[in-house]
């Protein structure tokens, strides 16, 4: 089933309102048929919160894990909703409608043949209970579905231990204790408790909402994922020239000219980074006829990767427009105020204003009116904000939301006049590859950076400075960077300084410790660097080390923008 | 003596909130003491509707007639502006409000020269007449300005009492002067104020408005109300300041004044969800937003409410 997030996000809101509480993700969610958040249920999913202990109901929907999980969940939800309504409808007049509205709306969408499966015939008996109607039940289910009438007295710990009795006397089951969790999934499962139409109709859905996977042994960041057939981050070792044209024929021409090249290179990449290259590009692709023959294959479907993945860019921002228009309007207005108390003034002399009282002897004298003051404003900011996106493998998993975060913050940032410039790094067989979206001039075009796509493994050292040269461009004396990083530096491509010239490979302590000193470099020439971290609890310590204190942990990505508005903020505000 | 008749329903709403009856007897004192010249009557507040919250209250009544400055900090609908005009009125001080923004400087604040009868005149400027006829000063949204350009109000406010104009003349101020500052903190764009300025006032952290003060500014407002919809409006507003804290909608439908309107349409026999979307969804001009706040709207206020289920007849 599909969701969108915006919807999504409606469904977390009504559970939050009705727990009166922010800081928990729902363990369900519940939708309409037409895939819009079903308020009615939703409600009741945020009063079970509010009402009852939540580690305890969570906890027995955790543990019921055999083939008839679906309906042992559904039976308890039948059971919850009942004592949630009975608990709360004294202290909310609309609550009495909403379900009477709700169960009008199934009873009628729903099939008779529904009501083979148990269910779906419990879940009609309780329809036609609410509306007032006779029973359709007979029987042991009209018994089972008069123990589900939980009522408003009941705590959590009688509620489970009830709902237990009735899994054992009517369907001789014993849940077991949970086992631990690992891994994450995203609208998991289906709950056909509150189905009135076969399987896709309103229903809760089970989610666990994280686009990181928190399990103890993340796949490298490098991982090769071949069968994709758009990754060949792992180093061929055929000639230096070959690899160059590979590389520009799937991401781009350098912006630059060879000589230019040449001088960054020779200043940039030395120390950790010497013998490697640095690729400056606007993705401008040579002709597919023109790319070195052996690969044209590859680098073809590459290309059509690349073009799949900005459609699926497009679309998932589409998808999801007044969420993200949403997001846009009020990560400006969070800025704004703390932007005009940056603003510069102009003083300028002028025919209406303040009296400027030392020149009025010129009205007299010279006939010249422009005796008053009047006081216009800068339109820049002051500071100008650059973002480095990382864009290896790592983030395959979650590449529609970055470019969807990362255009909001483009916008937001383009409304306030603060100029912004974007650009995203992967490594691949020894070229970091740093693809511009836009610079700070380019206002119009933000829509560029829905091309973001991810690939190869990610050396962060090197990306930092060629964000440093990048930003040399900036009009402004303060300038910031903004770097999205899961703080797990990682290439194929060795360090080059240290004893163990041979085996340094950039990664795990190699790799932190290089960032680290680069972003330490950048700071000292008057950068301020900020991290947004977006990675696994084990990280977190490089994160430390790599940043200091001038950074966040997102666990999600749809914070990003959010999070780096708060940060900019922060710096705004230190200013 | 219409002004004295508005103080005295102020102090009898006081006495309401079981204000000490010694700090009642100071106030007496106080305007007593202080009486109101004739040509600024007009500028003593009718206060319409009153701050609730005995603690407040009493902190800030000590405050002034300690002769301190108060600085009133706290989320927007908190009832900041409603409780420094009630203290105005209170104390029988006429009130100069002074709206602050970022391009506030220092002659908006004191004044400044001006051409008048072909001479160069100082035209004094709120704090001014503030500091010289002993009125209070109401400096609402204070940390909207820059540091630099409240640094004037510096001398006024701390133990000099004085305010220097340049070229013009040092003026004491009057003894009965208060300055009440209010700034809203945690919201989009806010600044922290400096140490300097902050230090020379005393603090009243302004807390959320609770379920039953709310309940009872509807009833108040609305006699009519019925005790169980006044409950409901009351968590419905409540419901959305939560939702602004979790920066999950903007500030903008988070109006109190709007409630209020949106409950005076019903009263005047408008459907309840439309009234409360021209008083409140509406204000936000976000079309997402707005489900979100309809959404807790539907899920408080029954779609078919009569207005004899509302209001008593």
């Amino acid at each position: 089933m599909n969701y969108d997030i915006q919807e999504e996000k409606r469904a977390k809101n009504i559970i939050w309102t009705a727990a009166e509480d922010y800081s928990f993700e729902p363990l369900y969610l519940a939708f309409n048929q037409d895939n819009t958040a079903d308020v009615y249920l939703n409600l009741i999913i945020g009063l079970v919160y509010k009402w009852y202990d939540k580690t305890e109901i969570e906890q027995l929907f955790h543990s019921l894990g055999t083939g008839q999980r679906e309906l042992y969940e559904g039976i308890f939800w039948l059971g919850l909703e009942n004592a949630a309504y009975e608990r709360e409808v004294p202290l909310r007049p609309a609550l009495k409608e909403l379900r009477t509205e709700y169960a009008a709306r199934n009873l009628k969408a729903m099939h008779k043949s529904a009501s083979d499966v148990l269910l779906c015939a419990l879940q009609r008996g309780r329809f036609c209970e609410i509306l007032g109607k006779d029973s359709p039940l007979s029987g042991w289910k009209k018994e089972l579905l008069s123990s589900l009438s939980y009522s408003a007295q009941l705590s959590s710990c009688e509620i489970i231990e009830k709902t237990k009795k009735i899994y054992q006397t009517y369907f001789r089951y014993i849940p077991h204790a949970p086992s631990k969790k690992s891994g994450s999934y995203f609208l998991q499962k289906v709950l056909p408790a509150f189905y009135s139409l076969g399987r896709v109709h309103s229903g809760f859905v089970r989610v666990h909402t994280s686009s990181v996977k928190e399990t103890d042994s993340p796949a490298p960041a490098g991982a090769f994922v071949r069968q994709l057939g758009v990754l060949f981050q792992f180093t061929h070792l055929e000639r230096e020239e070959l690899s160059k044209k590979y590389v520009q024929a799937c991401f781009g021409e350098s912006m630059y000219p060879e000589q230019t090249v040449h001088k960054i290179e020779q200043s940039l990449c030395t120390g950790n980074h010497a013998g490697l290259h640095l690729l400056f590009t606007r993705a401008s692709l040579m002709p597919l006829t023109a790319c070195p023959e052996k690969f044209q294959k590859e680098i073809q479907t590459f290309r059509q990767q690349t073009i799949l993945q900005k459609e699926k860019n497009i679309q998932y921002y589409r998808n999801a427009l007044p969420l993200h228009h949403n997001s846009i309007l009020r990560l400006s207005e969070k800025l704004s105020n703390a932007l005009d108390s940056l603003t510069d003034e102009e003083v300028s002399r002028s025919y209406s204003g303040r009296l400027n009282t030392s020149q009025a002897w010129r009205a007299f004298c010279l006939d010249d009116n422009r005796i008053f003051t009047k006081k216009g404003e800068h339109l820049s900011a002051g500071f100008s904000v650059d973002l480095l996106l990382d864009a290896s493998s790592s983030r395959k998993n979650c590449q529609e939301s970055i470019a969807a975060q990362a255009y909001i913050l483009a916008e937001s940032l383009t409304h306030l006049h603060i100029p912004v410039q974007i650009y995203s790094y992967c490594s691949i067989r020894g070229y970091t590859v740093m693809r511009l979206y836009r610079t700070y001039q380019e206002n119009k075009q933000n829509k560029d950076i829905f091309s973001y796509t991810a690939a190869g493994s990610n050396r962060d050292g090197l990306a930092l400075r060629g964000a440093a040269h990048l930003m040399e461009e900036s009009p402004c004396e303060k300038r910031l960077l903004i770097m999205l990083s899961d703080a797990s530096p990682s290439d194929d491509r060795c360090a080059k300084e240290g004893p163990f010239y041979q085996n340094h490979e950039y990664t795990d302590s190699v790799g932190i410790q290089d960032t680290a000193k680069e972003v330490r470099n950048l700071k000292n020439r008057g950068i301020q660097v900020l991290g947004v971290f977006m990675g696994i609890e084990k990280d977190i310590p490089a994160a430390k080390e790599i940043f200091g204190r001038d950074f966040v942990r997102i666990q999600d990505i749809h914070y990003f923008a959010d999070s780096v508005g708060n940060m900019l903020l922060h710096s705004l505000l230190s200013l | 003596m219409h002004y004295m008749k508005r103080g005295t329903l102020v102090l009898n709403h006081l006495k309401e909130e079981y204000l000490q009856p010694a700090l009642l007897e100071s106030i007496k004192q106080f305007t007593d003491c202080y009486p109101i010249p004739e040509n600024l009557k007009d500028r003593l507040p009718v206060p319409s509707q009153f701050y609730y919250g005995k603690e407040i209250w009493e902190a800030a009544v000590c405050a002034i007639l300690s002769g301190k400055n108060l600085l009133l900090a706290g989320h927007k609908a908190t009832g900041k502006n409603i409780f420094a005009e009630n203290l105005s009125a209170i104390f029988g001080r006429p009130r100069w409000d002074i709206s602050f923004h970022v391009n506030m400087d220092a002659s908006t604040l004191i004044g400044c020269d001006t051409f008048e009868n072909g001479k160069v005149v100082f035209r004094p400027g709120p704090v001014f007449q503030c500091a010289k006829y002993g009125g209070f000063g109401i400096l609402d949204e204070i940390n909207m300005a820059k540091n630099e350009a409240l640094a004037v109000l510096h001398a006024a406010l701390d133990f000099r009492h004085v305010i220097d104009v340049p070229g013009y003349e040092r003026i004491p101020l009057h003894p009965a002067a208060r300055f009440i500052a209010t700034m809203n903190y945690g919201y989009a764009g806010t600044k922290e104020l400096n140490e300097a300025l902050t230090s020379r006032f005393v603090v009243i952290q302004m807390p959320m408005i609770t379920h039953e003060q709310l309940k009872r500014l509807l009833q108040c407002e609305f006699p009519a109300i019925k005790t169980k919809y006044a409950e409901q409006f009351a968590a419905l507003f409540l419901e959305l300041q939560k939702k602004c804290e979790n920066s999950e909608i903007s500030s903008k439908p988070l109006d109190l004044r709007g409630l209020l309107d949106a409950v005076a349409l019903m009263e005047r026999g408008l459907e309840a969800h439309t009234a409360l979307d021209m008083g409140i969804t509406n204000k936000s001009f976000d079309i997402y937003e707005q489900t979100f706040i309809r959404d807790i709207i539907h899920t408080r206020i029954p779609r078919h409410l009569e207005h004899n289920q509302l209001f008593e007849v």
